[in-house]
């Protein structure tokens, strides 16, 4: 109820109620003031002249006519018009007309106003000078007609009033419905458009100039917020990826620095190692030397030889995780010969029922790199991919090809920047591996097969040659879907300038 | 309610001084004593107290009011001029606003009326019967209004 009342509509229409409550009784009564007084002073006025004039015409030249010219027009008087009372008087003398509506002479009450006494009657006197007498017209007139017409006057101002409050209210209603459904309008929209619908448009149909400009300022400032909305929405969606970017590098990072510890102790282990392996290997070999041919000993010695080479390979192995090795980068070359040499050693280790597949998009750019390792590399991943594929079937792909690296993508990898790479890729459609799986390939001596049937240090060897050449490992992983290693190396400038000279 | 005779003849008894006064109750026309007009027909009345130039043995009459009276307004209004209060004042300012007809000149006490008729013996007014007749200043001209 007193939200109704808070409405364009009811506001309007209470103000006007209330402006005319106060206002039509004043005019009301101005009006019909006006016309009271104009008609009590037009009777007023007609009586007053009247009586004069009739005293004047019996006054004729002094003196009265006879008596019964008196009473004839003293009749014709009442008669004429309004007059309801007429009589003379003079001396002791009293004439009366005979056809007096009001017979009892002795309530005649001079009047002055105009229904003084409240009898309905004006009465007046007019003297007449009769030579040293004094005569005196007695008239008295009917005030009910004009009463009769003050009434209708007022009976007509008060329906007009009434009518004319009652069109008033009507157009006020009109008026308020006008003005108040484009602002309900607008306010339907607004609240669209607060619930999330920001696509709405702010519009009226009005013809009224205000609600016109109030329609436009809000449809203005709502595709002001819808841009600054949008602009909110991308730059929380711009940090929240950078923010994934950022966790992802830090994950990458963590990982690496643990790799990098892993590969210090490990390689420093393999060095020592290797210090006690080469006395071994040197004496071993002497012994050997030594022993005939035919000594029962010799086959004892020559299997700790094995095994001292075994371990040698190890130590190799593990310092090539580390960095540890001392061999540098030798080839500057284009890196798909390297490629296809590896591809016939892989096919010779893996039998012809896996399918592989090679995917050289040539040419591929010069790569400082150390032949005999990246050849290493590309065994050692096939091999993985081969056990990938060993239990659920599939195939392997190998591929190379030069790439472009964006800087959106660089960010996500430590060891990556914006620029050119030549990608090595080794996928295959096996078995695939779990995240946690994925997070510890590459530690020295993880491995998922076999105790005895592998060392786990192939993909430790792998990370060992990409980060000594400054590439970057990628690895996806996805179970019963199977896995891709790319391997992006950087593009080396110097070798592009050997080989033009070198041409 | 019914009154019984004795009650009627007291009522009477009581009443009978009051209509005797009220019988003598008039208004008249005066002028100066030694003014020379003698005699005014009710239409020149009228016309002197409309502000219209009325001559009388050669005199323009000089209409005064007096306005300290209340009932002798109400007489004079209605005996002299037949009209209404309103309908004389908005006569008085037409015929002023297209003629230049000045209004009536109007004092505010006896004695200045008194003194205003005594020096100025063109003007005329009217007062109580009475009061003419106790200013030997006046002379009486006509009778304007007699209570019956």
């Amino acid at each position: 109820m007193a939200r109704d009342l808070k409405t364009i509509s009811s506001r309007m229409v209470i103000t006007v109620l209330l402006i005319h409550a106060v206002m039509l009784p004043l005019l009301s009564y101005g009006m019909l003031a006006v016309v009271r007084n104009v008609q009590e002073d037009v009777f007023v006025d007609s009586v007053r002249i009247y009586a004069r004039v009739f005293a004047d015409i019996l006054q004729t030249n002094g003196e009265l006519p006879p008596e019964n010219e008196i009473l004839a027009s003293l009749d014709s008087s009442i008669l004429g018009g309004r007059c309801i009372h007429a009589a003379l008087t003079l001396g002791d003398k009293l004439y009366l007309s005979s056809l007096m509506a009001v017979t009892d002479a002795e309530n005649f009450v001079e009047d002055y106003e105009f229904g003084e006494h409240s009898d309905n009657v004006y009465y007046l006197s007019t003297p007449l000078q009769i030579g040293d007498e004094v005569a005196v017209l007695e008239m008295g007139f009917d005030e009910l007609p004009t009463l009769q017409e003050i009434e209708g006057a007022r009976r007509t101002i008060i329906s007009i009033m009434i009518a004319y409050l009652l069109v008033t209210v009507l157009l006020v209603v009109v008026l308020s419905a006008v003005l108040s459904r484009p602002l309900q309008r607008l306010r339907h929209d607004s609240r669209k458009i607060a619930s999330g619908d920001y696509s709405r448009q702010m519009s009226t149909d009005s013809d009224i100039f205000e609600i016109n400009e109030l329609s436009r300022d809000l449809e203005h400032m709502r595709s002001t917020l819808v841009g600054i909305n949008g602009r909110l929405e991308a730059e929380m969606a711009s940090r929240e990826t950078a923010e994934s970017e950022r966790r992802a590098a830090e994950t990458h990072l963590r990982h690496m620095h643990r790799l990098q510890s892993i590969g210090t102790l490990a390689g420093g282990v393999a060095h020592e190692f290797n210090n006690v392996l080469l006395p071994l290997l040197l004496y071993t070999d002497l012994a050997l030397e030594d022993l005939p041919s035919d000594s029962p000993v010799r086959p004892h010695i020559e299997r700790v030889m094995r095994l001292a080479n075994r371990a040698k390979g190890l130590s190799e192995q593990i310092l090539t995780f580390g960095r540890r090795s001392e061999d540098g980068l030798k080839d500057v070359a284009d890196i798909s010969p390297v490629v296809d040499e590896a591809m016939s050693m892989v096919r010779a280790l893996i039998p012809a029922s896996v399918g592989i597949q090679t995917d050289i998009r040539r040419p591929v750019g010069p790569l400082m790199c150390d032949s005999n390792e990246i050849q290493q590399l590309i065994v050692n991943l096939c091999s993985n991919a081969y056990r990938a594929v060993l239990k659920v079937g599939g195939r392997i792909t190998i591929g190379v090809a030069s790439c472009s690296v964006s800087s959106e993508f660089a960010a996500q990898y430590v060891r990556l920047d914006a620029g050119e790479y030549i990608r090595l890729r080794v996928a295959d459609t096996g078995e695939g591996m779990d995240a946690a799986t994925v997070a510890r390939i590459f530690d020295p001596f993880f491995t998922t097969r076999e105790v005895g049937d592998g060392t786990g240090l192939g993909l430790s060897v792998v990370h060992g040659i990409v980060e000594k050449h400054g590439g970057e490992i990628i690895v996806k992983s996805e179970l019963k879907v199977g896995t891709t290693v790319d391997i992006y190396f950087p593009e080396s400038p110097e070798a592009k300038v050997i080989e033009v000279e070198g041409q | 309610m019914r009154l019984r005779p004795l009650q009627l003849l007291i009522f009477a008894i009581m009443a009978m001084p009051a209509q005797a006064a009220l019988a003598e109750t008039a208004v008249v026309l005066v002028t100066g004593s030694d003014s020379q007009i003698n005699e005014m027909s009710t239409l020149d009345i009228r016309k002197a107290y409309m502000g219209i130039s009325v001559t009388i043995n050669r005199l323009s009459v000089r209409a005064v009011r007096h306005n300290d009276d209340d009932r002798l307004n109400k007489i004079f209004l209605q005996s002299v001029v037949a009209m209404s209060r309103r309908s004389y004042e908005r006569r008085l300012l037409s015929l002023f606003l297209k003629f230049g007809t000045p209004r009536p000149v109007e004092v505010s006490n006896h004695d200045e009326l008194t003194e205003l008729l005594e020096k100025d013996p063109r003007s005329i007014t009217y007062m109580w019967k009475s009061d003419a007749d106790a200013d030997p200043g006046v002379r009486i001209i006509r009778v304007l209004w007699q209570e019956t």
